[in-house]
């Protein structure tokens, strides 16, 4: 049984369904990521995951128990989320102190060395800090809390590409040497694809996908050719028009010899971006940006 | 090292790289493989995916695992790569070959030369 389920969970708020029905096992110590469009739900989920925010239905189990208001759930899950508060009067240096004292996997010298890596100085108080500088603060902070899960919401909000680099480089390292569950919601899915092992696709509150992160690159295929030309492709994903009679359609994997069959015919068939696939796969049918205009 | 463009798969190209090792000699015969750490390390990559490109080697017979020990290159994994690479991607090329020639009229006696002073050019057999 996996630390993380969650079985037909909905989360209303009045009107609003943010989660609706979701049934989904986060495999343990592994990384994975949450994905999906603005507005899909992801932070909602995280927030329940972590105990933040009560179920409206369905049952969710951390370590198996209710998240909500539970003592071992907190002491052994970290979430990084850009709500994170420091006490006013502290300075970065009393930050760790008190991780420190409330974590006992806490590690201080991976704190410190990262912190000095992305030029953290720790005698200042988190709250004179930059955008992208609290994002790597909280980021600093959830590698080196240890916990056996570790949740982080869009933790890259912020920082330039650069640190972007070396936090996802610091992430591998930090789950080499001690693999534990991890789970990262992001808008980068292209910056992350080599980091994630699992990705959970979401939009509007529904669970479109949950795979391999190397099952999810070859899930699709993107084939483009005239329109006469692509009539008759089964499974088609996504459909645009790229003008003088040329098309671009988006079809599920249909195996290598049909690949080469396609291709024969005249076809050019292309990989699929994993986070191109997401972006085909939670189309809201409003139609193309060229549309507007 | 890694081509994300291509269709090929990470783990696959991960594999292509450690039959590279073997075919190379920087692991010979009865070596120590690297672990799926080692290689998430060097590749920047989740240590799943480097675990898969080991298994396909293993799937291969080209390692064996020693219980306790970690894993290993078979005797004969050398050949048996080399055999292999003949058998599917050099024979692949030659047919690619082959079929440019004919839509382009280019006689046999033509391709052989010019394969011939390719090979003399390359100078590395």
């Amino acid at each position: 049984m996996s630390d993380i389920q969650l079985k037909n969970v909905t989360k209303r708020y009045r009107q609003k369904t943010a989660i609706s029905s979701l049934t989904l096992d986060i495999p343990d110590k592994s990384m994975t990521g949450l994905v999906g469009p603005n507005g899909a739900g992801k932070t909602t989920l995280l927030n329940m995951i972590a105990g933040f925010e009560k179920t409206t239905d369905g049952e969710l189990t951390v370590f198996g128990e209710e998240p909500f208001d539970h003592l071992n759930v907190a002491a052994n899950l970290f979430y990084v989320h850009d709500g994170m508060m420091y006490p006013q009067d502290f300075r970065i240096a009393d930050v760790f102190r008190a991780f420190q004292t409330n974590y006992p996997h806490w590690d201080q010298a991976l704190a410190e060395q990262l912190a000095q890596h992305f030029g953290l100085d720790i005698r200042q108080m988190p709250r004179y800090l930059s955008k992208g500088q609290a994002s790597t603060l909280n980021a600093v902070i959830g590698l080196a809390v240890h916990t056996p899960v570790t949740l982080f919401d869009e933790p890259t909000t912020g920082m330039d590409y650069g640190v972007r680099r070396d936090f996802y480089r610091a992430l591998l390292k930090s789950y080499l040497a001690t693999p534990r569950t991890i789970v990262l919601s992001s808008h980068l899915l292209n910056e992350l694809e080599d980091l994630l092992e699992h990705v959970v696709l979401i939009n509007r509150g529904e669970l479109v996908l949950q795979t391999e992160m190397d099952d999810l690159k070859h899930y699709a295929v993107g084939v483009s050719g005239t329109e006469e030309q692509l009539n008759g492709l089964e499974n088609v994903l996504y459909q645009e028009s790229l003008g003088f009679n040329q098309h671009f359609w988006v079809i599920e994997h249909p195996g290598e010899s049909d690949l080469n069959r396609l291709r024969e015919q005249g076809l050019s068939v292309a990989p699929v971006a994993p986070a191109d696939l997401c972006v085909y796969l939670t189309q809201t049918g409003k139609g193309d940006i060229d549309d507007v205009f | 090292m890694l081509d994300h463009n291509r269709m090929t798969p990470i783990y696959v190209q991960i594999a292509e790289w450690l039959e590279n090792e073997i075919l190379n000699q920087r692991l010979a015969a009865h070596d120590k493989m690297y672990s799926q750490y080692q290689l998430a390390d060097l590749f920047n990559i989740n240590p799943a995916t480097a675990g898969k490109g080991i298994t396909t080697l293993l799937d291969d017979d080209l390692l064996y695992k020693k219980r306790g020990l970690g894993t290993f290159v078979s005797e004969h994994a050398r050949e048996t790569i080399i055999q292999k690479r003949k058998d599917e991607t050099l024979q692949r090329m030659i047919d690619d070959l082959v079929r440019e020639a004919e839509y382009l009229d280019v006689s046999q006696e033509e391709l052989i030369k010019r394969l011939h002073q390719a090979r003399r050019e390359g100078g590395s057999s």
